[in-house]
């Protein structure tokens, strides 16, 4: 019993220290939280334009990088204009977040040389989506 | 019964370590996690260069909680460097003890273009007080080879970076208003466009209103001053790979004390403009391509009605004058270079290996004109000496270098690089093939750091010291020596999460050193100089917005040269409270004796305080010199000391829109 016990307590503190070593950039600790305010999904399926940042994405707990975009439940981008999906969009430049600024959920990006985080009241209401109390504060009816 | 108790204890223990360290991930405040986020983005963090020499990195942070608003504010701060002012107001730098350093010993670039002029081969008569507020970070390495680089040979690199497009999207608007009723305004705005193009764009003007110091002779008064007015325009326009920087700093100054015999100037400027475009593209493959130009003129119109000193081959001398010599009043000269450049370098990645190799091509043109005019003359019958000057050259100069970093293990680096770099010029003067070479050794042990670099380097020199049919005002040499130099340098440091602790120690060797003197003028120097420095650096970071910076450095030579403080010691401390930004800044430099005059122990405390209204919206103090008794500059037939900085409050508003 108290083997068992044992390997219990490995598994379980390794995975959690495992949790913690990939929460190390704040980036991904970022996008953790905003993916999992967006979706309620067990596993959140994403799609992303910048396949640098697929294997950043691919270690935020329960979230899968897909191939197709139709395969993917959000959308990631970072560089596409002119994108016609039906599906959650997140955006991680000011450039795009003014693009898609009828549809868009929301953007993480620069500007005035700081990051900002921002979601945008209408386009979250159109989608039915209610953030987490720690997202709430960076919710806005404008750009 | 007693194993399942246990049982349950160890679960509810082990589920909620689990969830205890889920809640610490899940429970990251957003606003601290987006403060981590630009901490660990740092742009300074991708350009900085730490095996390149002794770093001084200066954040964008750091200079928005400093509210420096030009390169002076930073120079002043810099440990081992002693800021100085010549004695036409062009600062400059001081080792410890030693006279000024060496015109071509520093270069200063923005983003990759380097800023020196070929005339005078120094950056800073036009640039080392630009305004900075464009500039996002500012890398300053010590004792360094400059191949890293791939550019022009220096023992100091002054990198400054300005901010990106991609990262403001936006503007900011800054006004500071002095004591002494100058200003200094600036705008930028910069965006990202949907067609791929973003820019970044930026002027400033200002008025620099310094104090007015006197100097008498004959019972007459005469106003030294070292005020300046200066626009400066820039743009960085980056498409795809492609990034093009333009940029324009236009200014005129006051002579200050001027070149006259005396000291007794009336109403000199000097005005000089320096326009360059710089394109860079970087391909798929590591390669990187840099094209530039750049035009600069300087005109310097100097007025002494007690004489001003040049050399003159044709004079016969007088009775008070020597032979070789003579005496003006007005000494009007205008240099005007043009430099056109192309730089090709490729970097190799193996698994231990990383290879740069590089070359570039400069094409120099230097045109220099003048009047000398007195009222006194050695050929009769003329009343008047009068002199029409017109000379031109230029210079041919080609660069090979590679640097090679290998890895023999994850703790053990060994570098080597080697440069060489060939002169040749249209007219006259000694062609010169040159070689510099580096090896160095880093050696990490958990968190200590072991550096020891060598280097086999030289400086060379610039037009106004090789080349003057005239030999009129200056007496020039075609067969200078460029000096060589040798620079040995050792470093340890300790580092953990909140501190770093650094001593370091430096052996320069100085062979054909090149001189000025009035009759000769310049010579390469008989003597063999030998400078040795160390020094420490310690910082603490007591959390993320509070820290302290502590440095001492020392100096000495082999020829009791005392022309500067031996030793200072420096304090900065960066503080934040609520919406308030503190800044504190403390330095201590040594006595010393120069051109006869003593000067005392130098405590120099500057503070700024800042307070943000909103994001985007801060008003601000910064108040240098507090007591007035910084450190002060002795110059030759001059009986005062004159301030490098000085006293000086300066209200600061900043508005992002």
């Amino acid at each position: 019993m108290k083997k068992i016990a044992l390997i219990y307590f490995l598994f379980t503190l390794s995975f959690s220290v495992e949790l913690f070593a990939f929460s190390i950039s704040a980036e991904s600790k970022i996008y953790s939280n905003v993916l999992h305010g967006l979706s309620v999904q067990k596993e959140i399926k994403i799609w992303t334009d910048d396949k640098s940042k697929e294997e950043q994405f691919a270690k935020i707990q329960n979230v899968i990088c897909v191939e197709k975009k139709e395969d993917a439940e959000i959308l990631l981008l970072f560089h596409t204009l002119n994108i016609k999906s039906s599906k959650l969009i997140f955006v991680g430049s000011y450039t795009l977040l003014k693009h898609y600024k009828q549809e868009v959920l929301g953007g993480f990006y620069w500007q005035k040389g700081r990051p900002n985080l921002l979601f945008l009241k209408e386009n979250l209401e159109k989608h039915g989506l209610v953030l987490p109390q720690n997202l709430t504060d960076y919710i806005d009816s404008r750009l | 019964m007693l194993k399942v108790g246990f049982l349950v204890r160890f679960l509810l223990l082990t589920v909620s370590i689990f969830f205890s360290i889920v809640n610490l991930y899940a429970n990251d405040k957003m606003a601290q996690l987006l403060n981590e986020y630009q901490e660990e983005s740092k742009l300074s963090k991708i350009t900085k260069h730490e095996s390149a020499g002794f770093l001084e990195l200066y954040t964008r942070d750091e200079l928005e909680r400093m509210q420096a608003h030009t390169l002076l504010d930073v120079f002043k701060t810099l440990p081992g460097l002693i800021l100085t002012k010549d004695s036409i107001g062009t600062n400059t730098f001081r080792s410890p003890k030693m006279p000024e350093i060496f015109s071509t010993a520093a270069r200063l670039y923005v983003n990759d273009h380097e800023m020196t002029s070929a005339s005078f081969g120094s950056a800073f008569l036009i640039w080392g007080d630009m305004p900075i507020e464009y500039i996002d970070h500012i890398e300053v390495y010590k004792a360094t080879s400059s191949i890293e680089f791939g550019n022009e040979v220096a023992s100091l690199i002054i990198r400054v970076y300005t901010k990106k497009a991609k990262r403001e999207e936006g503007g900011k608007l800054r006004i500071l208003l002095s004591d002494s009723g100058g200003y200094d305004t600036n705008i930028y705005h910069a965006q990202a466009l949907e067609n791929g193009l973003s820019y970044f764009v930026y002027a400033n003007k200002d008025n620099i209103k310094n104090d007015t110091y006197y100097n008498y002779y004959n019972t007459k008064e005469y106003e030294i001053k070292n005020g300046k007015e200066s626009y400066t325009l820039f743009a960085n326009l980056q498409y795809k790979n492609w990034i093009l920087d333009l940029g324009v700093y236009s200014k005129s100054v006051d002579s200050f004390t001027g070149p006259g015999y005396r000291k007794t100037p009336t109403n000199d400027k000097i005005i000089s403009t320096h326009a360059y475009a710089h394109l860079s593209k970087i391909f798929e493959n590591d390669i990187k391509m840099q094209i530039s130009y750049d035009n600069m003129s300087s005109n310097a119109r100097f007025k002494d009605e007690n004489y001003i000193l040049i050399s003159d081959p044709d004079s016969p001398g007088s009775i008070i004058i020597p032979p070789k010599i003579w005496a003006v009043k007005n000494y009007h000269v205008k240099l005007n270079d043009q430099i056109a450049s192309v730089i090709l370098e490729k970097k190799f990645h193996w698994k231990s290996n990383n290879l740069l190799i590089g070359c570039f091509y400069k094409y120099k043109q230097f045109k220099d004109s003048g009047q000398l005019q007195g009222d006194i003359n050695y050929r009769a019958p003329f009343n008047n000496y009068y002199k029409d000057l017109a000379i031109e050259n230029s210079l041919d100069l080609t660069s090979l270098y590679f640097e090679n970093s290998y890895d023999y293990d994850e703790t053990l680096k060994f570098i080597l690089s080697m440069k060489g770099d060939f002169y040749r010029y249209k007219k006259s003067i000694k062609s010169q093939n040159k070689l510099i070479a580096r090896v160095g050794v880093i050696k990490n042990i958990d968190k200590f750091q072991f550096r020891v670099f060598a280097s086999h380097s030289y400086m060379p020199a610039s037009f106004i010291q090789l080349y003057n049919d005239y030999n009129t005002p200056v007496k020039v040499d075609n067969n200078l020596e460029y000096p060589t130099v040798n620079i040995y340098n050792a470093a340890f440091r300790y580092k953990n999460s909140n501190s770093e602790f650094e001593f370091f120690i430096n052996h320069k060797t100085i062979v054909d050193g090149i001189r000025l003197k009035l009759k000769e003028g310049y010579i390469n120097s008989q003597d063999t100089i030998q400078t040795s420095m160390l020094g420490f650096k310690y910082r603490y970071s007591f959390d993320r917005d509070n820290r302290i910076y502590v440095y001492y450095s020392a100096g000495r030579n082999n020829h009791d040269i005392d022309q500067s403080p031996s030793y200072s010691y420096a304090v900065r401390l960066f503080n934040r409270y609520k919406k308030f930004d503190i800044y504190n800044e403390f330095t201590m430099r040594d006595s010393y004796e120069h051109a006869g005059v003593e000067v005392g122990n130098s405590y120099d405390y500057t503070v700024a305080v800042k307070y943000s209204i909103s994001n985007d919206i801060s008003f601000g103090v910064r108040a240098d010199n507090v007591f007035n008794t910084g450190y002060e500059q002795a110059y030759p037939d001059y009986s005062e000391t004159i301030p490098v900085s000085e006293q000086r409050v300066w209200l600061n508003l900043e508005v992002l829109f």
